[in-house]
C-alpha cells in the first residue's frame, strides 16, 4: 500500500468512526443510556515507514522454488534439497515406446493421431497423486518432433501436446480463490517468459480478469496474483529444449471453471 | 421464571396415575412410557431464583383450595397435550379444560396462566410461535366454558422448558403441551 | 485438500508459428489452505507495557493472527519451529523471501510492536508475497496496550484481505446464549466473546430466560428477547453501561427481533391471540407498522443488507418456508421450495445468499440459497443444527448445535461447505450472533 492510499483509507476510516460516533451520540440521546462502554478500545489505523522496496524479484532457484513436502508435484522440486529430500526420490524413467504416426493427421483432431498415450501417462503421473513421477523430456521431444516435421509451422498437435505438459506442471501450483462470490465469472491470461533452464525469466505478467468490476477489482488481484503465484512455484518447468522456441513465451489461461 | 410448585409426592403419584389413566384411552400419537417418563421431572426444591406462584407449598400434605395441587388434584391433571406442530385440542385434552373450568368456576377468585411448551424438535422463533398458539388454544376453550378471560392470560415457553429431559418421541409427546397454572388466589 | 480432475479440453489454435506465445488453458488447480509464515513481531523498542513486553506481545501477536487465519480455512500457517531464524527489525521490512521459499511459505507476514510513550502501543503489520519477491500491504495500528489484541486482528484482516480479495471478519465479536443445567430447567445467559473466543464475558445474570440475541450495526447494542417478569418481549441491551430496556409497551409477546442495517428500525414478531406476525418498529419514534397479516406463523425476520428488504419464515402454506417481502411489507412471496421445512432465514451482509435452517428427516441442517429461492445447497447435518448467523465477510456461518443428549455449541462452517469446525465455549452455547466488523 503506498502512503497515500494509506492515508486516504485512515481518512475514511476516521470519517466512519466519526459517523458511527454520531450515530451512537444520537442513539444515547434517544435511548437514554449510559455512556463510554468500557469496552471500545479504539484502534486507529497510521502510515508505518516506508521500507525498501525489492525491485526486481530474486531470480528463483530451485532450491527458491521448494513444494511441500505433503503435496509436492514432483518435477517442481527436482533438486535433491536436504530440507526435503525425503519426499522426492530420483526420479525413474519411463520406456520409451516408439511408434509410427501418422502422416495426414487431421488438423483439430485433438492429439489423438499423435501419440499421446505415454505422454499422458506422464503427464498424469506428475500430479502429485503419483509425484515420483518425472517427464521424460527427450521422449516429449520426439513426440513432438514426429508431429511436426517442418520446423517452419508446428502442427497443432505438437502444441498441444506442449501445452499439456506445461498444464500438468504449473496446475498443481494454482490454488485458486475458490468460495469468492465472483471466482466462477473470472478468468485471467498469465504472460512468462521462460530461460532455456526452464526458469521464469522476470515477473511475470497477468492481464486484468475477466468479469472484473469496480466492485470486485480487489477480488480480481488477489486472483489475478494466485495465477502468477503457480507460474512462480512450478518451475523450472521440464520441457523439451530443442523445442525451446515454442515454449519460450507463453500465454496461461487461468480458469476456475471446473472447481465448484 | 415460573416453577412448577413443589407438591407432595404422593399427591403427584396420584395425579400421574390419573393422568395414565386418562392417556390410556388416547390414540397412539402420544406413546406414553410410564413412570420413569415423568419422575425425573418431579419438581422437587427448585433452586431457581424467581418462583412466580405462591403455592410453594410445604411438604404438607393437606390440599389448599385454590392451589395447583387442588386443580390437579380434583381436574386430575394441569396439563393437555399436543400431537406433533398442531396446536388442535384433542378430545381429552378438552375434557381435562373442561375440569379445569369448572374447578375455576369452582375458586372463583383463582387467576391462572396458560403456558404453552413445544418438543425440540422445531426452531426457536417458530417453537415461541407455536407454543403460543397451544396456550391460546387452551385459554379460548376455558373462554368457551364460561370462565371470565380477564382471569385467564397465556405465556409460551417456546422449547424452552420441557417437562421431561429427552430426545425420544416419549419425551417429545409429554412436553408438547399447555399447563394450566394457578397465578393467584 | 482436494485433487481437481484436469480438463484435457483445449483451445487449439489452427496453426502456432514458433515465434507466437504458446497458449496455455488451465481449467483446475489444487484447493489447499495457502501457506503461509507468521514469524513473531519484533519488539519495536525494549519497552514494557501493562499487557507485557513488546518481545511478549510480539509473540503473542503473530499466534493470534496465524489462529485467525488458520480458522478461516484458507490459510495454513507453517510451524514456527520451520523458520530458520527469529525476523529481527531489519528482516521485518526486508525480508530473506529465499529462505521463507525454502520452507515453502507463499506469504509472509511481519511486523513490529512498539510501546509508546502514552502506555499505549504501535502494532506495525507487513504482507509479502514470497514468489514474487514483494510487499502486497502493509499497516499500522494504534492503540491502548490492553487493545494489542484487536490491533493483531486487524493485521490479519488485512493479510486475508489482501490475499483473498474479500473484506476480512477477525476483528469482530460474537454474542450468543450461554446454557447450563438440565433441559427442563436450563439456565440461560447473554454471553459475549471475540470472534476467536477471548475476552468471554457473560452480562446477564441467568435469572431470566433470554433468547435470540443480535447486534445493533454500531454494536454497541444488542437486541434480545427476556422473560423478565413472565412477559416474554424484547429488549436492548447496551454494552459497558449494561444498560437494558424493554422495547415498546405491547401486552402480547415479540420475539425474534433483528436491526435494520441502519440500526434504525427494529423488525420482531408479535403473537397476538396465538398469531404471529411480523412488525416493525421505529426506535426514534417509537411507531410500530405491521408488515404481515393472515393467520399463519409468520417470524424470524430479518433484513437485507440494503435495507429494502426482509426475508422472513411462514407456515402461511402449511409448513415452515421462506418468504421475502419489501421493507414495507409488499409483494410477499415464497423461495424455498426444497424438501421439508425451511426456518430462520438470514440475509447475508455481502446480499448473495440467504442462510436458513433445513428440517427434514428427523435431522436439522444448515443450508445456503440465493434471494430468488435457486442455487440451493446443503452446508451442515445434525441432529440439531440451527440458528445460522453470517460472519462480517458474508463468508462463513456460525451456527449452534445440539445432540440428543441436550449438550450444544457453537460451530462454524465455510459458505462453501468446507472447514466445518468447533468454536470453543465455556459453556454449552447456543442462538449466535457475529457482529459487524468493529471499527
Amino acid at each position: 500500500m503506498t502512503r497515500q492510499e494509506g492515508i486516504s483509507i485512515g481518512a475514511a476510516l476516521a470519517a466512519h468512526v466519526a459517523l458511527l460516533a454520531g450515530l451512537s451520540l444520537a442513539w444515547q440521546r434517544q435511548m437514554q443510556m449510559l455512556p463510554s462502554p468500557d469496552d471500545a478500545v479504539a484502534v486507529e489505523l497510521v502510515t508505518i515507514a516506508d521500507a525498501p522496496r525489492v525491485p526486481e524479484p530474486p531470480q528463483p532457484s530451485i532450491a527458491a522454488a521448494p513444494q511441500e513436502a505433503a503435496s509436492a508435484p514432483a518435477e517442481a522440486a527436482p533438486a535433491p534439497e536436504p530440507v526435503q529430500a525425503d519426499a522426492v526420490p530420483p526420479p525413474e524413467p519411463p520406456r520409451p515406446r516408439p511408434e509410427p504416426r501418422p502422416t495426414a493427421a487431421p488438423l483439430k483432431a485433438p492429439a489423438s493421431p499423435l501419440d499421446t498415450s505415454s505422454l499422458a501417462s506422464l503427464i498424469d503421473k506428475s500430479l502429485p497423486k503419483a509425484p515420483k513421477q518425472t517427464l521424460d523430456t527427450s521422449k516429449l521431444a520426439k513426440d513432438i518432433n514426429a508431429a511436426a516435421p517442418a520446423r517452419a509451422t508446428i502442427d497443432p498437435r505438437a502444441a498441444a501436446t506442449l501445452a499439456q505438459a506445461i498444464r500438468g506442471q504449473v496446475a498443481p501450483c494454482w490454488n485458486p480463490p475458490v468460495g469468492g462470490r465472483d471466482v466462477r465469472r473470472m478468468t485471467v491470461i498469465v504472460s512468462v517468459r521462460y530461460g532455456r533452464d526452464g526458469r521464469v525469466i522476470g515477473l511475470p505478467q497477468a492481464g486484468t480478469p475477466t468479469g472484473t468490476t469496480s466492485a470486485n477489482a480487489d477480488y480480481a488481484r488477489a486472483f489475478a496474483e494466485t495465477a502468477r503465484r503457480a507460474v512462480l512455484r512450478c518451475q523450472p518447468l521440464k520441457l523439451p529444449a530443442e523445442l525451446y522456441e515454442l515454449w519460450q513465451a507463453v500465454e496461461i489461461n487461468f480458469d476456475p471453471d471446473e472447481m465448484t | 421464571m415460573p416453577t412448577l410448585p413443589t407438591l407432595p409426592r404422593f399427591t403427584l403419584l396420584a395425579a400421574l396415575a390419573l393422568a395414565l389413566a386418562a392417556c390410556a384411552a388416547k390414540p397412539p400419537v402420544a406413546l406414553e412410557k410410564p413412570p420413569e417418563t415423568a419422575r425425573p421431572q418431579a419438581p422437587v426444591a427448585d433452586p431457581a431464583p424467581i418462583p412466580v406462584t405462591e403455592t410453594a407449598a410445604p411438604a404438607a400434605p393437606a390440599l389448599v383450595p385454590g392451589s395447583q395441587a387442588d386443580l390437579r388434584d380434583k381436574a386430575g391433571s394441569d396439563t393437555v397435550l399436543f400431537a406433533y406442530d398442531s396446536y388442535e385440542l384433542s378430545a381429552e385434552a378438552r375434557a381435562v379444560l373442561a375440569r379445569h373450568a369448572q374447578w375455576l368456576q369452582q375458586n372463583p377468585g383463582v387467576r391462572v396462566t396458560l403456558e404453552g411448551h413445544c418438543d425440540e424438535r422445531g426452531t426457536r422463533e417458530y417453537n415461541l410461535a407455536l407454543g403460543d398458539r397451544r396456550a391460546n388454544s387452551a385459554k379460548n376453550f376455558l373462554a368457551s366454558q364460561g370462565v371470565d378471560v380477564a382471569r385467564l392470560s397465556t405465556i409460551s415457553y417456546g422449547k424452552e422448558r420441557p417437562a421431561v429431559d429427552g430426545s425420544d418421541e416419549a419425551a417429545w409427546a409429554q412436553n408438547r403441551r399447555a399447563v394450566t397454572l394457578v397465578t393467584s388466589r | 485438500m482436494r485433487l481437481i480432475p484436469f480438463m484435457l479440453a483445449l483451445g487449439l489454435p489452427a496453426a502456432v508459428l514458433a515465434q507466437a506465445p504458446l497458449r496455455v488453458d488451465i481449467n483446475a488447480g489444487l484447493m489447499q489452505p495457502m501457506p503461509i509464515a507468521v514469524p513473531a513481531f519484533a519488539p519495536g523498542n525494549g519497552g514494557n507495557t501493562e499487557a507485557g513486553t513488546t518481545t511478549a506481545l510480539g509473540q503473542r501477536a503473530a499466534q493470534v493472527i496465524a489462529a485467525d487465519l488458520k480458522s478461516s480455512g484458507l490459510f495454513r500457517p507453517i510451524d514456527p519451529a520451520a523458520y530458520t531464524s527469529a525476523v529481527g527489525l531489519d528482516e521485518v521490512v526486508k525480508p530473506e523471501f529465499p529462505a521463507w521459499r525454502t520452507i515453502a511459505a507463499q506469504a509472509l507476514v511481519t511486523g513490529t510492536i512498539t510501546a509508546n510513550a502514552d502506555g499505549g502501543i504501535t502494532l506495525a503489520c507487513y504482507a509479502y508475497d514470497v514468489f514474487a519477491g514483494s510487499e502486497i500491504a502493509r499497516q499500522g495500528f494504534v492503540t491502548t496496550a490492553a487493545g494489542w489484541r484487536r490491533a493483531a486482528h486487524k493485521c490479519a484482516d488485512l493479510v486475508y484481505a489482501r490475499l483473498t480479495g474479500e473484506s476480512g471478519y477477525f476483528d469482530s465479536r460474537i454474542v450468543y446464549v450461554s446454557e447450563t443445567g438440565p433441559r427442563t430447567k436450563r439456565i440461560k445467559r447473554l454471553a459475549i466473546m471475540d470472534q476467536d473466543g477471548a475476552g468471554h464475558r457473560f452480562l446477564t445474570s441467568g435469572q431470566n430466560l433470554v433468547l435470540t440475541p443480535r447486534f445493533a450495526p454500531e454494536q454497541q447494542t444488542i437486541t434480545y428477547m427476556s422473560f423478565e417478569n413472565n412477559r416474554p418481549r424484547v429488549w436492548l441491551y447496551t454494552l459497558g453501561s449494561g444498560r437494558q430496556e424493554a422495547v415498546g409497551q405491547f401486552a402480547a409477546m415479540t420475539f425474534a427481533p433483528r436491526f435494520s442495517p441502519d440500526g434504525q428500525t427494529l423488525v420482531f414478531s408479535m403473537s397476538v391471540g396465538g398469531n404471529a406476525d411480523i412488525y416493525r418498529f421505529t426506535l426514534a419514534t417509537r411507531q410500530t407498522t405491521r408488515l404481515t397479516t393472515g393467520a399463519g406463523i409468520d417470524t424470524a425476520p430479518s433484513y437485507s443488507p440494503d435495507g429494502s428488504q426482509i426475508v422472513f419464515e411462514s407456515d402461511r402454506g402449511g409448513s415452515q418456508q421462506i418468504y421475502v417481502m419489501n421493507a414495507d411489507g409488499s409483494n410477499q412471496h415464497r423461495i424455498s421450495f426444497g424438501d421439508g421445512r425451511s426456518a430462520s432465514p438470514v440475509w447475508s451482509p455481502r446480499g448473495d445468499y440467504i442462510a436458513f435452517t433445513r428440517i427434514g428427516g428427523g435431522r436439522f441442517g444448515i443450508g445456503v440459497m440465493r434471494p430468488d429461492g435457486g442455487g440451493e445447497r446443503l452446508l451442515t447435518n445434525g441432529y440439531q443444527d440451527e440458528s445460522p448467523t453470517w460472519s462480517p465477510n458474508g463468508r462463513v456461518i456460525l451456527f449452534a448445535r445440539s445432540d440428543r443428549a441436550g449438550r450444544s455449541g457453537l460451530w462454524s462452517v465455510d459458505v462453501s461447505g468446507l472447514n466445518e469446525r468447533r468454536l470453543a465455549t465455556p459453556l454449552d452455547a447456543s442462538d449466535p450472533a457475529w457482529s459487524p466488523l468493529l471499527p
